[in-house]
């Protein structure tokens, strides 16, 4: 259906990403903000392959979330970029087990879903189900990850596909603007590269190569598997015992990764699109690793500087100024330090002043820093919004893969609320000058030629120049 | 989206909330591949003003949902004015009398909340967020815009350039939605449905205050409202700030209806759109039922042969087999009105776009010919069901299909019919609905043809 909503929709990060929180009335310095899970146990099955499992059983539906910790792009060889995203969309393309059209009818025929997709840290899935499907899911689950075969003919046209899905997503600038903006920003660094693979890189990669990358990256050691929802933990236990027992243990292929740094001076990428009306931009830096202490007081900062509507930013680009329909600031959920960004979109006319005030507002946060009501607000603002990343199956079956991944406690989640209510005026400066450098940015402009480039001299020495049609990044 | 609610002691509320997601939903019986009911607790209330309330006690999270739909949208609309409501739906943020400019949002924020609203061609809806104990404020919050809107010229200036830009981001940037917008407006000649919600850019740059004074006053009395609310709190307390904040707020003749109906389409209608691209997209679009039509849900269950999921008809015919596309995507959505049976279709490069709508006119020729198979009736209603469910896991979610039925359906209990009008769905009906909305002369089809270089000038 056709609609037109007011704001963009909050990115479905997983649960704690930004923005959410539980209750305390302003000026009301919170009591208990404890947050109690439901139950859940955490094991491991003899061949290392990690399990939680947590009952809930208001609906009849069990929701299971899977990370593959070592079958994200970082693992993707330079120049084979997009193999780890291959991997993983075809491990339903056919099993030993099934064909692709099999895997298909079955899902569809009992409603369930299944999703699958790799990040640069890590490959996972998604997958939904009614209750009284559970063992088949759970079969499903064990055949498509244990037992995919890669079919020559699905590799080649998965293949095609994301080329030509490559075509498609550039001319959404929006779509592709942090692709760009990981190149300039990360350089040769893993999370430099696309993990959607680039024009050229895709058609270099063969099946064999697939093979050979499931085979060093997919072990049960590296998995992890989260299940939540309507079903009884000793029966389920039962069945992924029998589902992935047999599935051998190996040593998977773990490339050690060092944290980014950015490189010195100010660096511009200027993307031309010769169609564009608007001018789509991304600057910031390397931001900070999701394990840091720091990324739960960041949030409160953030809050305020470019993660909801009412942030110093969206206030001054779009409620103030009308220059853009919206404008955010955000940091990336990274193994290592991942990016810090600050992004929006203008009409050709306004490309300038609107990057001005950008730099403006991101000065004026280290100039006039927050006052203790902003610090208020924002922290009432992530309480209030805090229940509802935490309301359903899949958002709480997704919260404890990620905690498992990132090696944070159980902990981590309870007493999220408590660290943000704890953050002081004076940690609040301290990680302004820590995390939202001024000088050392990345830019990326997506925009006409003729309207980028007379802005691009005032944004850094230098300049790189690409058109969108050129393939990569 | 996720969402939730709860007034009384907000602070120990997620505990609760996680651990008893009580509620509403649904004697899930046995799903039996048959028909497990749904029906929810709505207790309703109509204020004096005619302003009417759903509520639904969801006490899962500390938070509640609380939805306004409004009943106007574009369809409300005419020529010179177009885009109007969608307009509205970003000036109602732009100060009343107690809360002027930017002042509800900080008010909502500052307090835990969030928001955010919506048009179609149909409904504006604004859907606040927020954790119970803000309950007081969101009443006085949404009183003072609907009793009294401020039109601060300087503020309708302003927002009139957000709305270019996002015409700017999410038409002229987009192609899909480029050629989707000419699709539309080729397939109605009539019907308002033909213009699109956000409006055309030169009714943007010039409508005037006056239109917007006449149209707040016309579509946005409480009388032309109904407020869904979702989520933990106690039912007497808020229909008690409901009579305090909202009833008072006077009511207002009711709209006049829209009339119009979109005459029978005569033959096929072709619209190309010319552009700098990389590839060529795919539209077809045949005419169908409105959401209160009884073929609207065989409509739908047909959807789900033809469009869902990898085992579906055409994603196996032109993605998997054929591979002359890359995507294919569409459908119907509820409309007052009959809307459109949508097909949109990514071509992978260098295919022609003619084999494609040849296969795809096969295949609706099959579904109009041949009944599908019991197992393929049965898989596409399971999923129709599955989605169903799965459309409602949040307050949030909740409270906008409970205003979706109430608006576009006619009525709310419609929801809790749903089910079974899936599960009584024949494979006649299938053949009988696709003879009746699929023949060629019912169809509109659109092309984006790529250009290789674009104009100098931006979009003259």
């Amino acid at each position: 259906m056709i609609m037109r909503f007011r704001n963009f929709p909050m990115p479905a990060l997983w649960l704690l990403a930004a923005c959410c929180a539980l209750v305390p009335v302003p000026g009301d310095a919170a009591q208990d903000l404890k947050i109690n899970l439901p139950p859940f146990v955490t094991y491991q099955l003899d061949n290392g392959m990690t399990v939680r499992l947590m009952e809930r059983h208001q609906l009849p539906l069990v929701n299971f979330v899977w990370i593959m910790k070592s079958g994200g792009g970082i693992c993707d060889p330079a120049g084979g970029e997009g193999m780890a995203s291959l991997t993983v969309q075809l491990l339903r393309q056919g099993t030993a087990n099934r064909t692709a059209a099999q895997i298909s009818e079955q899902l569809d025929f009992v409603g369930g879903s299944f999703r699958a997709e790799a990040s640069h840290d890590y490959a996972s899935g998604s997958a939904e189900f009614v209750s009284k499907d559970a063992a088949l899911a759970v079969d499903l689950l064990a055949d498509l990850l244990c037992h995919p075969v890669f079919p020559e003919e699905e590799v080649s046209k998965l293949i095609k596909q994301e080329v030509d899905g490559i075509a498609e997503a550039k001319e959404v600038p929006n779509e592709v603007l942090d692709r760009y903006y990981r190149r300039l920003l990360f350089g040769a660094h893993p999370y430099g590269r696309p993990v959607s693979g680039t024009e050229t890189s895709l058609p270099r990669i063969t099946r064999e190569q697939l093979v050979k990358f499931y085979q060093a990256q997919y072990v049960p050691g590296q998995l992890i598997l989260s299940v939540v929802g309507d079903f009884k933990t000793e029966e389920m236990r039962r069945q992924l015992a029998v589902a992935f027992g047999g599935w051998k243990a190996r040593e998977a292929v773990v490339p050690v990764l060092k944290p980014p740094q950015a490189s010195p001076g100010s660096h511009v990428l200027l993307v031309e699109k010769p169609d564009a009306t608007q001018t789509f931009f991304r600057l910031g830096s390397v931001g900070l690793a999701r394990t840091s202490p720091d990324w739960i007081p960041l949030q409160v900062v953030n809050t305020l500087f470019g993660g909801r509507f009412t942030s110093m930013i969206n206030t001054a680009l779009r409620i103030d100024s009308g220059l853009t329909y919206g404008a955010r600031s955000g940091f990336s959920s990274s193994l290592v330090a991942g990016e810090f960004f600050i992004g929006s979109f203008t009409k050709n006319e306004t490309t300038g002043p609107a990057l001005v005030k950008t730099l403006e507002v991101l000065r004026s946060l280290h100039e006039k820093g927050v006052t203790d009501e902003q610090l208020r607000s924002a922290k009432n603002y992530l309480e209030g919004q805090f229940g509802p990343t935490l309301e359903t199956n899949d958002q709480l079956a997704g919260a404890l893969a990620e905690l498992a991944f990132f090696g944070l406690a159980p902990e981590y989640l309870t007493t999220y609320l408590e660290r943000v209510e704890a953050v002081t005026p004076e940690d609040a400066r301290r990680l302004i000058r820590e995390h939202y450098p001024l000088e050392n940015l990345s830019v990326v402009l997506i925009g006409q030629g003729k309207v980028i480039e007379p802005v691009a001299a005032k944004l850094g020495k230098d300049i790189q120049k690409k058109s969108i049609t050129e393939p990569g990044f | 989206m996720t969402e939730s609610n709860a007034m009384s002691d907000p602070r120990s509320g997620l505990t609760r909330l996680l651990k008893r997601q009580i509620g509403f939903i649904a004697l899930l019986l046995a799903w039996a591949y048959s028909a497990p009911a749904l029906e929810f607790n709505v207790q309703t209330h109509q204020l004096t003003n005619g302003m009417k309330l759903l509520l639904l006690e969801d006490h899962g999270i500390p938070n509640v949902a609380m939805h306004f739909f409004y009943r106007v949208g574009s369809r409300n609309e005419r020529p010179g004015i177009t885009g109007l409501s969608h307009f509205f739906e970003h000036m109602m943020f732009n100060g009343a009398r107690r809360f002027g400019p930017g002042k509800f949002d900080r008010a909502m924020e500052d307090h835990g909340g969030a928001n955010n609203a919506f048009t179609s061609v149909d409904l504006t809806a604004y859907q606040d967020w927020f954790p119970t104990a803000a309950m007081p404020l969101i009443f006085e919050l949404e009183a003072d815009r609907i009793a009294s809107l401020a039109f601060e010229p300087r503020m309708v200036e302003s927002e009139r350039g957000v709305v270019a830009n996002e015409r700017r981001l999410s038409v002229d940037n987009d192609n899909d939605s480029l050629l989707q917008e000419q699709l539309v407006a080729a397939a109605f000649t009539a019907h308002p449905y033909g213009w699109p919600v956000i409006g055309w850019a030169s009714d943007i740059e010039t409508w005037k205050r006056e239109d917007l004074i006449q149209y707040f006053k016309t579509y946005y009395a409480p009388n032309n409202c109904v407020v869904i609310i979702v989520g933990s709190f106690q039912p007497a307390e808020v229909i008690k700030l409901a009579q305090r904040h909202l009833q008072p707020i006077p009511p207002q003749p009711a709209p006049a209806p829209v009339t119009t109906r979109e005459p029978a389409q005569l033959g096929e209608r072709r619209v190309q759109v010319q552009k700098f691209a990389q590839l060529p997209i795919l539209q077809v679009a045949y005419h169908g039922p409105g959401a209160r039509d009884p073929d609207f849900v065989p409509m739908s269950v047909l959807e789900y042969v033809l469009l869902r999921g990898q085992s579906s008809r055409l994603y196996q015919r032109l993605v998997d087999k054929e591979q002359v596309a890359n995507s294919v995507q569409g459908g119907q959505s509820p409309h007052i009105d009959p809307f459109l049976f949508e097909f949109n279709i990514q071509p992978r490069s260098g295919v022609d776009t003619g084999k494609i709508e040849q296969i795809l006119y096969e295949e609706l020729d099959r579904v109009r010919q041949d009944l599908v198979s019991e197992r393929e009736l049965q898989k596409a209603k399971n999923t129709a069901l599955s989605d169903f469910y799965q459309s409602m896991k949040t307050i949030r979610e909740k409270a906008d299909q409970l205003g979706y039925y109430e608006v576009v359906f006619g009525d709310y209990h419609r929801l809790f019919t749903q089910v079974d009008l899936i599960n009584r769905v024949t494979r006649e009906d299938l053949r009988r609905v696709a003879q009746k909305y699929f023949p060629a002369r019912n169809r509109t089809v659109a092309v984006l043809v790529p250009e290789a270089s674009a104009p100098d000038q931006t979009h003259p």
